[in-house]
């Protein structure tokens, strides 16, 4: 290990340790023990503009029913709002909205119990930033979510909008794939993505690339990321690197990089129909330019190859 | 003919949503109905330049009208959803929702759209051996290559059909009910190309229709007990490729300037002179069975699946199968903190094929070897790994997450058989949030990864002679290369033993319409256990982006992202290999 990777490792480590001796006592706003509940028509009074909007919301139509088993109003969420009403101060009650207070979250929980769930499983949204509220507004009409779902990531992620717009993509800036059908922003059982096996996330789409071949390409079946980046690459089909370099990076070049080649032009004597021209580079150029030129079935193959000795027939 | 077939079914499916809830959601009571219509149109013209205009976007000399329909009705638990939009016969999409008196959920997406695929003109596929450094002295090698068909448009046109229903039983919502059903068609012509033998390198592409469907179908039940879940779940899918197969003539070989050795060079092959389909893909099927689990545990939950997946490939009869379990335990420690712990492991098992060949050079002097051999999978394996993590609310606007995790893979057979090497891998990360205000949030995460013992290739870099001593042929006293081959051992690799990952980054909104992200991530990969280099890789990629959002109807994005990925690539000129 290098002298830089130590240093690192011990900032890291220093790092961490700093973060830990950083603690707040600190309380998010919620309304006082003795407060009552005082009914959607007082909140009406002054919040008029919301009031009127809220029977067409998605909350407002879902659970406002009428009945006294779903009936859910303002201080379902907001909780008791009389010593608010009575002072008309906005610390005195709670306000799942605030995303500056990610601890108001809890109230959206109280209801939405599987979230809850999964908030302390999974590497969710919700540990780490404003609460709920980042991501949804309850007030909202058609959708509780803030923008489209995608654009809504991306407002964070914004290395991963970066690279939705490189050349190779999936199709998530044209709108044909959002975050969610890979990611579970609410959090799941795995680190990252919607399924247990990631690979098994890429197959369910690119089925083709699953096997079993008889001649495998064993980074296949170790981890679609070696060579792909899934969000977005300057190279072709996602490759992490260009190739040939993203193949040399296991593979040795074929000995035929090291001939010369004539100069001028060229017909086979045995075809005199096939030539071309040739140049002193030319097996530099037809060897280490692109290795799937040849070897298109990349992911794997049930073909052999032309040669007895190959170990494997990627070359078909 | 079948794009139009598509658009029939798309609209009977969404039609059926409609009727189903219309009358659920128009019942008396405060009934909501939202909902927009879109009309326009759009015109292309091209004027003979190449129609890819980027991979997503493609440019069609045509003019075409374009629709977008939403309609969203709700009545207290009743409610349903349309959203779409046609843009023309191959790019439109429509996705529908429905909720029916809180029992009943359906889902269902509809999408169409294209993808252009570039064209390899293969010129780079043109050179004739010279056997001086000058370039004039011609030699025997040549590579030429030839396009049949040099009008064709790749690309592909991919359609997808998903639904899924969720039903909870009147009286027993205790029981939930799921099922779903997907179907990929992707058709459309792909570039194939094929090479020749020695003799006549000739690389040829040609069209190859492309015509997949893949075909999956979900199923689950779940089973609410109060203090516990358990469910079951199972998962079909079938892979269909029903496109023609390309051919290509593999020629007689023989000496390429000669014409001569035509036996000689056949007895070293597989298959010559004869029309061969090629770029082939199986018929995969897969089946999958998964109980699982969920149930409260002193302050904590606990869930677990265990799982059984099939995989065959339909052609070859070959059988992949995996077995393994997921436990995992999360618990809150305090107002401030959780835990969470998982374990994971899977065994999978692959069959191994016997490939059988033409014997070597047969009834030729210094031939008759017998290269018959038993394909062993890289998939054999046994992956386990567990990880903890901790959360912690240090202060009311500041999060912090730790973990630590292990990880290793034993594969049976990788990088030779019954290698018995594996894998193991130490992580540990931390992540902090900072929210300074409501206007400014900092991120920061490092990541830390030790692997001893790497993924290698068995056939790829190698630095030291491998397992065994390189003899010479007890006939011809020559070493020929497939020789060599069974004596490689890889130890030359690029993946790392360590590995440091930082990620930083500052998102600030001064304004309800305005944000600005700063970032900055860092690699730093290194192997210093290989013998003859020590690889190193960095990336460097700061990156800043701006939203301007004045109005909701339109929006302005600046986005600068600088990458910089530096690496000691060990590539290595096997002399004499061959």
């Amino acid at each position: 290990m290098t002298g830089y990777c130590r240093r690192l490792q011990f900032l890291g480590c220093v790092l961490v340790v700093c973060t830990l001796l950083v603690a707040s006592t600190a309380v998010a706003g919620t309304p006082p023990d003795d407060a009552a509940y005082v009914g959607n028509e007082t909140c009406a009074m002054c919040h008029d503009e919301i009031s009127a909007e809220y029977p067409s919301t998605m909350h407002g139509q879902v659970y406002w029913s009428g009945s006294s088993d779903n009936h859910v109003d303002c201080e379902s969420c907001h909780g008791p709002g009389s010593a608010h009403a009575d002072e008309g101060d906005a610390s005195l009650i709670a306000n799942p909205g605030n995303t500056d207070e990610p601890g108001n979250s809890e109230w959206c929980l109280s209801c939405h119990t599987e979230l809850h769930e999964d908030q302390v499983l999974g590497d969710a949204h919700y540990a780490l930033s404003g609460g709920c509220a980042d991501c949804h507004n309850a007030h909202e009409t058609e959708s509780t979510l803030r923008q489209a779902s995608s654009d809504l990531c991306m407002d964070c992620h914004t290395d991963i909008r970066a690279q939705a717009n490189m050349p190779s993509h999936h199709p998530i800036t044209e709108g044909l794939m959002q975050c969610t059908d890979c990611h579970n922003p609410h959090g799941q059982e795995t680190m990252h993505t919607a399924t247990a096996d990631e690979n098994e996330l890429c197959f369910s789409c690119h089925a083709s690339k699953e096997g079993p071949f008889i001649f495998e390409h064993e980074p296949v079946i170790e981890d679609c990321g070696i060579c792909h980046n899934p969000h977005g690459t300057v190279a072709d089909n996602l490759l992490v690197q260009t190739e040939p370099a993203l193949c040399l990076s296991c593979h040795q070049m074929h000995f035929h990089t090291q001939l010369a080649g004539i100069e001028g032009e060229f017909t086979m004597p045995v075809y005199p129909e096939r030539g071309g021209e040739s140049s002193i580079d030319g097996f530099k150029e037809a060897m280490l330019t692109k290795c799937t030129q040849c070897h298109m079935a990349i992911h794997g193959s049930d073909e052999p190859a032309q040669s007895i000795t190959a170990p494997g027939a990627l070359s078909r | 003919m079948r794009r139009v077939r598509w658009i029939w079914v798309s609209s009977v499916l969404i039609g059926a949503i409609v009727w189903i809830c219309t009358p659920a959601v128009a019942q008396e009571g405060n009934a909501v109905y939202t909902g927009s219509l879109f009309l326009g149109g759009h015109y292309t013209g091209i004027d003979e330049s190449i129609k890819r205009v980027g991979e997503f976007n493609r440019g069609e000399e045509e003019g075409m009208g374009d629709v977008g329909l939403y309609v969203l009705g709700r009545r207290d638990f009743n409610m349903f959803e349309l959203d779409g939009r046609f843009y023309d016969p191959d790019e439109f999409g429509f996705r529908g929702r429905a909720r029916i008196d809180d029992q009943f959920k359906l889902r269902l997406d509809v999408q169409s759209f294209q993808r252009q695929r570039a064209t390899d003109l293969l010129d780079n596929m043109s050179v004739r051996e010279s056997k001086d450094r000058e370039g004039i002295a011609p030699g025997g090698k040549m590579i030429t290559n030839e396009d049949l068909d040099p009008t064709a448009d790749y690309g592909y046109n991919r359609r997808e059909i998903r639904t899924q229903a969720e039903f909870s039983p009147r009286g027993a919502d205790w029981l939930t009910l799921r099922a779903a059903h997907r179907t990929i068609l992707e058709s459309g012509d792909d570039q194939r190309v094929s090479s020749g033998h020695c003799s006549s390198c000739h690389m040829t592409s040609q069209t190859a229709e492309r015509e997949n469907r893949t075909h999956a179908l979900t199923g689950e039940l779940e089973a609410d007990a109060g203090k516990a879940i358990i469910g079951y779940e199972f998962d079909y899918r079938i892979f269909q490729p029903d496109g023609e197969v390309a051919t290509v003539l593999f020629d007689s070989a023989s000496h390429p300037v000669n014409g001569g050795a035509g036996d000689e060079f056949a007895s070293r092959l597989n298959f010559e002179d004869s029309v061969i389909g090629y770029g082939a893909l199986p018929e995969v099927e897969k089946m999958a069975h998964a109980l699982k689990g969920r149930a409260r545990l002193g302050n904590g939950t606990l869930v677990g699946r265990a799982s059984l997946a099939t995989t065959k490939n339909k052609d070859t009869q070959l059988e992949a199968t995996a077995t393994g379990g997921v436990l995992q335990y999360a618990v809150r420690t305090s107002a401030k903190t959780s835990l969470r712990a998982r374990v994971n492991v899977r065994r999978v098992e692959n069959d191994d094929y016997f490939v059988d060949v033409p014997t070597w050079r047969d009834g030729r002097g210094g031939g008759g070897q017998d290269f018959d051999y038993l394909r062993l999978s890289a998939m054999t394996r046994t992956e386990l790994s567990g990880n903890l993590e901790l959360k912690w609310k240090a202060a009311r606007r500041t999060t912090a997450k730790f973990l630590a995790g292990y990880e290793s893979i034993d594969r049976d057979n990788v990088p030779f058989e019954d290698a018995g090497e594996t894998t193991t891998r130490l992580i540990g990360q931390a992540k902090v949030t900072h929210r300074a205000s409501g206007q400014a949030t900092l991120r920061f995460g490092y990541r830390l990864e030790l692997t001893d013992k790497p993924f290698t290739h068995y056939s790829g870099v190698y630095e030291t002679r491998g397992n065994g001593v390189l003899e010479l042929n007890d006939v011809s006293n020559q070493a020929y290369y497939y020789q060599r081959e069974q004596l490689k051992v890889m130890d030359v690799t690029t993946e790392p033993t360590s590995e440091h990952r930082i990620d930083a980054s500052v998102a600030l909104r001064p304004s309800a319409t305005v944000n600005l992200n700063l970032g900055l991530k860092i690699g730093l990969e290194a192997n210093s256990d290989l013998d003859s280099i020590d690889y190193e890789r960095t990336l460097f990629q700061p990156n800043a982006t701006i939203t301007l959002a004045p109005d909701p109807k339109w929006s302005l994005y600046g986005s600068y992202t600088f990458t910089m990925d530096e690496s000691n690539l060990p590539v290595l000129v096997p002399l004499m290999d061959g």
